[in-house]
């Protein structure tokens, strides 16, 4: 059975690039009605304020590794660092962006960099914004705990890969200001959801670039994320039924 | 598009399908191919934590000579940074292990368990303040399922857990199977979530609809 998981994986990673093809062509012009999640809608509320009251806003991208565990959180982590960037680049102090990987931290430099040129105010971007804050978890948050101090941060975003040390993260950034939280760990997710006003649970971590309007795509892969999702529910339950029906007769 | 965003977007393509392709279709020099490129890939997030590393020290290098409040704790670190990784170096090129399981032992494990001690203390307040800030029911599950399991971990008086024992099974086990299905089925709706979300990410990237990679 084992040997027959990859051709799954496979296919359902061919049904899924599908579905995203059809929903992004589409869609063309038209955006979907989400669900409403309190977490997103606060994000660009949280950087015009900080904007006005010339604050910075902290992207904290977390302890993952672009190649390794958690790139997929790291990948969800720049798509919307996109949106806060450009949001953010009427600012006189651009968004800070803190990471426990030197990948992560390069790209988040192009991120910024990329949405600043598009926006016509390069001039503005420092490399030093997208910052390497500690190696490890326990390294990661003494650096990222510290930034909302020493960077005048008004509103610190969680969004990435993290375990409990998130909490030490939400809890100094709500020092300084608002926090949203997003993470994969699930002691993570638990300690986000203590510690923070608005946190957000499970894959909505991964929804971040649709509500935000990042672009088409990231909405249309949410909607295949959701057809796929419905399939699964589905095969879960008839799986349920014919079992039981199995052993009743 | 510019012929450098395309030049890009083609690289990430070519080199993301051909590393999926590897894991996927059952031919080893495919499969060599593939984990040759991980190793390069590997290598080169070596040299990016090198480069974040010295990014790191410039910074708090600036900013203790900016002489701003905080200066001192930047020196600290880079000193400490430096050192170590110095120490370190030829403590392992002259087979010394001892100063690095030495350094290990007595500075970075009693930093990191100050540290884990402080989540606990975060946590706890973050619990105490959850009802402050939200009233909706999902706090209240949330601080009902985290009192169960802390009441769960009290040691129990010897009297109460053998009558407990000794009850009728049935409860118990309706009991467990309750909390353990709920717990259980909404860990792996979660994941289910998690993974499609997962891939979907990845997806995007190797479709080149999201390119974190151009400048």
């Amino acid at each position: 059975m084992e040997t027959y998981y990859p051709w799954v994986a496979f296919f359902l990673a061919i049904i899924l690039a599908g579905l995203i093809l059809i929903f992004t062509m589409v869609m063309r012009g038209r955006w979907p009605v989400l669900r409403h999640l309190p977490g997103y809608d606060e994000v660009t509320s949280d950087v015009g304020a900080s904007v006005e009251a010339g604050t910075r806003v902290h992207v904290a991208l977390g302890e993952g590794q672009i190649i390794g565990p958690g790139a997929d959180a790291e990948l969800a982590g720049l798509s919307a660092l996109v949106r806060v960037a450009q949001a953010a680049s009427i600012s006189d102090r651009p968004p800070v962006v803190t990471s426990s990987d030197g990948l992560t931290s390069l790209l988040s430099q192009d991120v910024m960099y990329s949405t600043y040129r598009q926006m016509r105010v390069e001039e503005r971007f420092d490399h030093d914004l997208g910052r390497l804050a500690g190696l490890g978890p326990a390294g990661y948050a003494a650096g990222a705990m510290i930034t909302p101090s020493a960077e005048k941060v008004s509103a610190t975003f969680v969004i990435g890969a993290m375990g409990a040390e998130a909490a030490l993260i939400a809890d100094t950034g709500a020092q300084h200001g608002t926090v949203i939280a997003a993470v994969t760990d699930p002691v993570g997710q638990a300690a986000v959801f203590a510690t923070t006003d608005h946190p957000l649970v499970g894959e909505e971590l991964f929804a971040a670039g649709a509500y935000l309007k990042v672009s088409h795509a990231h909405a249309a892969s949410l909607q295949a994320q959701d057809v796929l999702r419905w399939i699964a529910i589905a095969v879960i339950l008839l799986g349920a039924v014919v079992s039981t029906v199995l052993r009743l007769f | 598009m510019r012929v450098r965003t395309v030049l890009s977007v083609g690289i990430a393509l070519f080199f993301g399908l051909l590393t999926l392709a590897g894991y996927f279709i059952p031919f080893k020099p495919l499969a060599n191919l593939s984990g040759g490129l991980l190793y390069i890939a590997v290598f080169l997030s070596s040299i990016a934590m090198w480069v974040g590393a010295f990014n790191l020290s410039r910074i708090h290098i600036r900013k203790a000579a900016s002489g701003k409040p905080g200066g001192g704790y930047s020196l600290v670190l880079f000193f400490s940074l430096w050192i170590t990784f110095l120490v370190v170096f030829f403590s392992l090129r002259w087979n010394q292990d001892a100063v690095t399981i030495w350094i290990v032992r007595n500075i970075q494990l009693p930093l990191e368990a100050s540290l884990s001690a402080l989540v606990v203390f975060a946590l706890l307040v973050g619990g105490v303040r959850l009802l402050h800030r939200r009233r909706d029911l999902m706090a209240y599950c949330f601080l009902g399922a985290a009192l169960i399991v802390l009441f769960a971990a009290i040691p129990l008086p010897r009297g109460w857990l053998e009558e407990w024992l000794k009850g009728p099974d049935y409860y118990r086990q309706m009991l467990a199977s309750i909390f353990l299905s709920v717990a259980s089925g909404g860990g792996r709706g979660i994941l289910l979530g998690m993974a499609l979300g997962a891939a979907a990410t990845g997806l995007r990237i190797l479709m080149g609809m999201d390119r974190p990679y151009e400048r």
